[in-house]
């Protein structure tokens, strides 16, 4: 931008900087855009240093929330915590549950499940179980 | 000397402001500013915030990805300070800095939707929550920028306005690219578009692209919603090439706001991409018409 351009009339009619308030800030004002200021640069750094982080291909954490489990129309319902330990989202995730004592085994599906999240499943066997009677498995996902 | 060494001068805390017979506390009229940019924010982007493909974009969005779009989104905001502004007075514009006060605004507002729309929770990673308030601050942001427009209040129009330093043909560029942003903002996010646009043939997708000039000719040159200050255009003072070249904008921004939500990669085969930047093309002509009325 030229000098020139850098000039234009104020609201009494005065030249003035595009750069120069009339009246200029307070100390309120100047405070909030050093904040403002703090605030997006603290976001592009973590960006930066996240961008610079080794990348950890998906693994799964499961865990029976055992006082949960219940019975519904004479099944019984376990539901699990599925935790993303990764550094990357997985699409379509599926996940098999099997009972060690027989072959019986139910799988789902999670849509989305980003790095460090975790989501509630439910599976629904027709015996009474606990956490130690169950193995999970990811059968298969997609990365984004 | 960067921008923002430019003029570091301020006034005492007992400075008063003269507005009409009224005289008030420069601080308190500023805090009021900041109020008013708030609520524009939430105003404009709270939709985004109950959009399910915002929150699922933010979940697979890379680190760089959002480091561009962050840096793209000040400059818009930029923009907007010039043309709208949260300031009740031009003279107290600092578009640079208006821009980084919108975009904090835009996070601060995010955040607290989130938390509230329980988007925000233990089960969900600090990455995730981070990447989520960055991708949402973007609109909420532009509507921080853009509270004046939206909610009134400011200086009368015979005022001399920020954007008159710049010239005919640059404010219609700059309203249009702006105006197709904020419009289609709404919509780029969700699947529809590229629903729509998977269902249609060739026959549909050109007929879209000529009532979409059509439309952007007749809401600027026919409708007669404002009068066109065409004195000093160059590049653009014929009607037809304005509308041709507002639409050429507007298909840039449809294809660049694709590329944002993860719908248009450098793989995409070119027989996908261009109907869906045709039917979000609709959309962001559309917002680039009003932009150049409005902005």
């Amino acid at each position: 931008m030229s000098p020139s351009e850098e000039l234009k009339k104020g609201g009494n009619g005065a030249e003035r900087s595009i750069y120069q308030q009339d009246p200029p800030p307070t100390l309120v004002s100047w405070s909030i855009r050093l904040t403002s200021i703090l605030l997006v640069a603290t976001l592009l750094i973590y960006f930066i240093w996240s961008m610079l982080q080794p990348v950890e291909r998906p693994s799964f954490d499961f865990a029976v929330q055992n006082d949960q489990i219940e019975q519904r129309n004479g099944n019984w319902v376990v539901p699990v915590s599925v935790t993303n330990r990764g550094d990357v989202s997985v699409l379509n995730l599926a996940i098999e549950a099997t009972l060690k004592t027989s072959t019986e085994s139910r799988e789902t599906n999670i849509r989305l499940l980003g790095p460090g999240e975790s989501i509630s499943v439910e599976f629904t066997f027709s015996e009474q179980l606990s956490e130690a009677d169950l193995k999970y498995e990811a059968i298969s996902y997609i990365l984004p | 000397m960067p921008f923002f060494l430019k003029n570091l001068s301020y006034s005492p805390i007992s400075a008063r402001l003269i507005q009409g017979d009224e005289s008030k506390l420069l601080y308190k009229v500023e805090l009021q500013d900041y109020v008013r940019a708030f609520c524009g924010a939430l105003f404009f982007a709270v939709p985004l915030h109950y959009t399910m493909e915002m929150w699922e974009r933010a979940r697979v969005m890379a680190d760089v990805d959002l480091i561009i779009v962050t840096v793209l989104a000040y400059l818009a905001n930029v923009g907007y300070s010039v043309f709208s502004g949260h300031k009740d007075a031009e003279s107290r514009k600092a578009p640079w800095w208006d821009a980084a006060v919108s975009l904090s605004v835009g996070m601060i507002a995010s955040a607290i939707t989130l938390l509230l729309m329980d988007q925000i929770t233990h089960q969900i990673s600090f990455e995730i929550t981070v990447k989520m308030i960055a991708l949402e601050a973007l609109p909420t942001s532009f509507g921080a920028s853009l509270a004046r427009n939206q909610l009134g209040g400011g200086d009368p129009a015979n005022k001399p306005h920020l954007e008159d330093q710049f010239s005919v043909d640059v404010r219609k560029l700059m309203g249009t690219t702006l105006g197709s942003l904020m419009f289609a903002f709404n919509i780029a996010p969700t699947a529809e578009p590229i629903i729509i646009a998977n269902s249609l043939g060739w026959h549909q997708v050109i007929m879209i692209m000529i009532f979409s000039v059509i439309v952007s000719y007749a809401m600027n040159f026919m409708a007669n919603f404002v009068q066109e200050d065409d004195d000093g255009a160059v590049m653009l003072s014929n009607d037809w090439v304005e509308t041709f070249v507002s639409y050429a904008i507007a298909l840039i921004v449809s294809a660049a706001l694709l590329w944002t939500f993860g719908y248009l990669t450098i793989d995409t085969p070119l027989d996908f991409a261009l109907p869906w930047i045709i039917v979000l093309g609709y959309v962001t002509n559309l917002g680039g018409s009003a932009g150049r009325l409005v902005l």
